[in-house]
C-alpha cells in the first residue's frame, strides 16, 4: 500500500496552494495526497498529517506555475474552485494539477478532462461559485452611510468577497464602499481612489452602522419603479423565485 | 386630460416606468468596457440582472420614458395620443441624477431610455440626446445606455447619439407593412428601416476606423436591437421568424425580442381580447431565436409556408429532430461540433465539453448524464460507442410519444397556465404528426 499523507491547510486560496506546494515532495515518491481543509474530524490511521502554515511566497510559485503552463483560464478555474466551501476542493485541485503538468509541457486543456472524477467536480465547484458571484454582482445594495460612504451587506453560501472586489473597484473607482460578509464577518474596504483591501472577522455592527445612514430616498423610488415595471398580465412569481430565491431579498431594499 | 403641475419624481418615475415596461429588452450584454478610473461605471459583456419583477423578468436598465406624451396614435400603444392618461415629462437633470444615485447603490447597470414623440421626432431625439450627453460628459457616467432611435428623427441626430450610447433600437413592432400600416399608421416601414440601416452602416465604418486607430470614440459597440410584437396583426410564426432572419443577416441586429401583445386598448383593428398575452408562443419563438443564432438551423428548416406555426407540445428543436430523423442517430464521440448542436439536449455548453473531454477517452451514456446533457431528450438521437441507450424505434410517432410522456407533467402546468386548455390535446397532436 500506498504511503498516505494529509496536508492540514488554511482554508483560503492561499493555503490551498501552499498545501499544493507542500504536497508535491510527498506525490513525488509515490504517496497519496489529501489536502484537509482546517483540522481534520477524525483521524485515519495509518496516514502521516502534517500542517501547513499559507506562505505567501510557497503559494505564488505554485500560482505562476499554473498560469504559466496551464494557462490563464486554468488558473481562473481553479481559483474559482478554490473559494467554494466543498471539502475535497483542496485534493482535487492537487490532483488536477499535478495531472496537468504530467504532460511534461503543462496541458492547458487539463481541465476539459471530465471523465476524471476530480476535474468533473472542480468544474461543478467552478460553476457554483461563478454562478453565486455572478449573482452577487447583480444583487449587492449599497446604502448610503455617513460621509457619502456606501455600504452593503452579503450573505453568500461561498467566501466570493475576493471575487467581487475587482469588479466593484473597477465600477466605483471613485467612491468610499464597504461590502460586509455577515456569514463569515470579513469585509472588503475600498477607499476613494485606492485598492480594495479585505479585512477578516472585522465583525462590524451592522445596525449602528446602517443606523447612520441615509433615510432611503432613493430606496423608495428604487422600490416604486420595481413595481410599476413589472406587468401584470404576465405575472409570475414562480419565475421570479427561481432567479430571485428569498433568501437573497432580507439584503435588497425592493422586497422591504 | 389633467393638467398637473410640479409633479414629484416619484411621480414621474411611477407613470413613466408604467409606461416604458411594454418595451422588453433589458439586455445589458454584448460588450466590455473597464472604467477609466476618473468617472463611474464600466460594462460586462455578458450582462448582470439586478433584480427581478413579479412578472419573473430581470431589472437591469433604468427603463423610463422621458415623456409619455406622444403625437402618434398607434393603436396597440397605452400612450396614443387619443388615450385619456395622466401625462409627464421628465427633465434631463432628473433623469441624469435617478441614473447615478441608482447606479451608485448598484440597483441597475445603466440606463434604458424610450420616449413618446412631444411636437415632432426631431424635437424629441434631440431632448434624448441632451439627456444622455450630460450623463456621459458632465457625471461621467460609463455605464450601459440603451437609447430608443425615435421613427422619423433625422440622421444626422441618430448619428450623434449613438456615439453616446452602447445599443440603440427601433422597433419594428410588426413583421408586415401591412399591419405596421394598419395599427401605427404615423409610421412605416420606411421611417423604421431606414435609421436601422444607417445605424447598421455606421458601425461597420465605425469598425474600419477602429482597425485603424484604435482609440477614436466608438459608435453603438453593443449594436442594435429591435422588437416586434405578438399576436396582435394575425402574423403567423413562420413570417415572424423569416423576418428575424433577415434582420439578423442583412441589418446585423444582435438581438430581435419578441413582445406578447398585452391588451391595453380597446380597437376594432385589435384582436378580441383573449385569457391573456400568448406568452407560450412567445417563448418558442424565442427558442426558435436561439436556434437560428447559435445553433446554425435557418428560418426555413424550422417552419414552411403549409407549417406556418411552432408546436405547442414540442420544443422547435425537437420538432425539428423528430421531422429529420435521417440525420440520426449521432455518434457522441465522433459528430463534429455542429452536428452535435443539432441533437435535442444538447446545447453549446455541452457540445463543447463533449468535444473537449473525449481527447481524454470515448464517453458513455453515464458521462454524458455528468456533464449537463439532457438524456431524457438526447437519449433517441444519439449513440455512444455505437450503442443505443436502449433500442429506440426510429420513428417519427413513436419518439415524438416518448418525448411527450417524458415531460408530461411539465408541459401540462404550462398549458394550464397559458389558458391553452381548450386545445385537445388529441386533435392538436394529430395536425403536428401528420403535417
Amino acid at each position: 500500500m500506498n504511503e498516505k499523507y494529509v496536508l492540514v491547510c488554511e482554508d483560503s486560496i492561499e493555503g490551498i496552494f501552499t498545501g499544493v506546494y507542500e504536497g508535491w515532495r510527498y506525490g513525488n515518491r509515490g504517496a497519496e495526497v489529501e489536502l484537509c481543509m482546517g483540522p481534520p474530524g477524525q483521524s485515519e490511521l495509518f496516514c502521516h498529517y502534517v500542517d501547513v502554515a499559507a506562505d505567501q511566497e510557497k503559494a505564488g510559485k505554485v500560482m505562476r506555475t499554473i498560469w504559466r503552463q496551464l494557462g490563464r483560464a486554468s488558473y481562473e478555474h481553479l481559483c474559482y474552485a478554490a473559494c467554494s466551501t466543498d471539502k475535497e476542493k483542496g485534493t482535487c485541485i492537487y490532483h488536477a494539477v499535478r495531472k496537468g503538468l504530467s504532460y511534461g509541457q503543462g496541458n492547458p486543456a487539463i481541465l476539459e478532462d471530465l471523465k476524471d472524477p476530480s476535474i468533473l467536480k472542480l468544474s461543478k465547484l467552478r460553476q457554483t461559485v461563478w454562478h453565486e458571484m455572478h449573482r452577487f454582482l447583480g444583487f449587492v445594495r449599497f446604502q448610503e452611510i455617513q460621509d457619502g460612504i456606501l455600504f452593503a451587506v452579503i450573505c453568500p453560501d461561498n467566501p466570493i468577497l475576493p471575487l467581487i472586489g475587482p469588479h466593484f473597484e473597477d465600477r466605483l473607482p471613485r467612491e468610499d464602499w464597504i461590502i460586509y460578509d455577515e456569514e463569515r464577518r470579513d469585509a472588503l474596504l475600498h477607499p476613494a481612489g485606492k485598492p480594495f483591501y479585505i479585512v477578516r472577522g472585522a465583525g462590524l455592527d451592522i445596525e449602528r452602522v446602517q443606523g447612520s445612514g441615509d433615510k432611503g430616498e432613493y430606496a423608495a423610488l428604487w422600490k416604486v419603479f420595481c413595481q410599476s415595471i413589472s406587468v401584470t398580465e404576465r405575472e409570475n412569481l414562480r419565475v421570479q423565485r427561481q432567479n430571485l430565491p428569498y433568501k437573497y431579498r432580507r439584503y435588497m431594499p425592493e422586497f422591504w | 386630460m389633467v393638467i398637473q403641475e410640479k409633479m414629484t419624481v416619484e411621480e414621474k418615475l411611477r407613470i413613466l416606468s408604467d409606461a416604458a415596461k411594454y418595451d422588453v429588452a433589458c439586455t445589458s450584454s454584448g460588450h466590455d468596457r473597464k472604467g477609466d478610473g476618473k468617472g463611474i461605471g464600466n460594462c460586462i459583456a455578458p450582462g448582470i440582472c439586478h433584480s427581478f419583477s413579479a412578472d419573473g423578468r430581470c431589472i437591469t436598465l433604468l427603463k423610463i420614458l422621458f415623456t409619455n406624451e406622444c403625437v402618434f396614435d398607434c393603436k396597440y400603444c397605452i400612450n396614443r395620443s387619443s388615450n385619456d392618461v395622466v401625462r409627464a415629462s421628465f427633465t434631463p437633470e432628473e433623469i441624469c441624477e435617478l441614473t447615478i444615485q441608482f447606479y451608485r447603490r448598484n440597483y441597475i447597470e445603466g440606463l434604458f431610455l424610450s420616449s413618446g414623440v412631444l411636437h415632432s421626432p426631431d424635437y424629441t431625439m434631440g431632448l434624448l440626446y441632451e439627456t444622455v450627453y450630460r450623463l456621459r460628459r458632465q457625471y461621467a457616467f460609463q455605464g450601459y445606455i440603451h437609447l430608443k432611435t425615435i421613427p422619423g428623427a433625422s440622421a444626422q441626430l441618430i448619428e450623434q447619439a449613438g456615439y453616446l450610447a452602447d445599443r440603440m433600437s427601433v422597433n419594428l413592432e410588426f413583421p408586415t407593412a401591412e399591419g405596421l400600416k394598419r395599427l401605427a399608421p404615423h409610421k412605416s416601414r420606411k421611417t423604421i428601416l431606414e435609421p436601422m440601416r444607417r445605424i447598421q452602416l455606421k458601425a461597420s465604418e465605425n469598425r474600419q476606423e477602429l482597425a485603424v486607430s484604435p482609440h477614436s470614440p466608438r459608435f453603438v459597440p453593443a449594436g442594435q436591437s429591435t422588437q416586434m410584437i405578438i399576436g396582435a396583426s394575425g402574423e403567423t410564426d413562420y413570417q415572424i421568424v423569416s423576418v428575424a432572419e433577415s434582420l439578423y443577416k442583412k441589418f446585423a441586429l444582435k438581438r430581435v425580442f419578441y413582445s406578447a401583445f398585452v391588451q391595453v386598448n380597446r380597437d376594432l383593428d385589435l384582436p378580441a381580447p383573449t385569457q391573456g398575452p400568448p406568452l407560450l408562443r412567445e417563448h418558442r419563438l424565442y427558442q426558435a431565436d436561439w436556434l437560428l443564432r447559435f445553433y446554425g438551423f435557418t428560418a426555413d428548416e424550422l417552419l414552411s409556408p403549409q407549417r406556418p406555426d411552432f408546436n405547442v407540445f414540442l420544443d422547435p428543436k425537437c420538432d425539428w429532430a423528430v421531422g429529420h430523423l435521417e440525420w440520426f442517430p449521432v455518434e457522441i464521440n465522433k459528430a463534429d461540433y455542429r452536428t452535435l448542436l443539432r441533437v435535442p439536449g444538447i446545447g453549446e455548453k455541452s457540445a463543447r465539453k463533449i468535444l473537449g473531454a473525449r481527447r481524454y477517452g470515448s464517453l458513455d451514456f453515464e458521462d454524458l448524464r455528468k456533464m449537463g446533457v439532457v438524456l431524457k431528450r438526447a437519449v433517441y438521437f444519439i449513440t455512444c460507442k455505437g450503442k443505443t441507450f436502449f433500442p429506440v424505434k426510429m420513428e417519427e410517432q413513436a419518439i415524438t410519444q416518448s418525448l411527450l410522456e417524458g415531460q408530461g407533467r411539465k408541459n401540462g402546468t404550462l398549458v394550464q397556465a397559458e389558458g391553452f386548455r381548450q386545445l385537445s390535446l388529441f386533435a392538436d397532436m394529430g395536425v403536428g404528426l401528420s403535417s
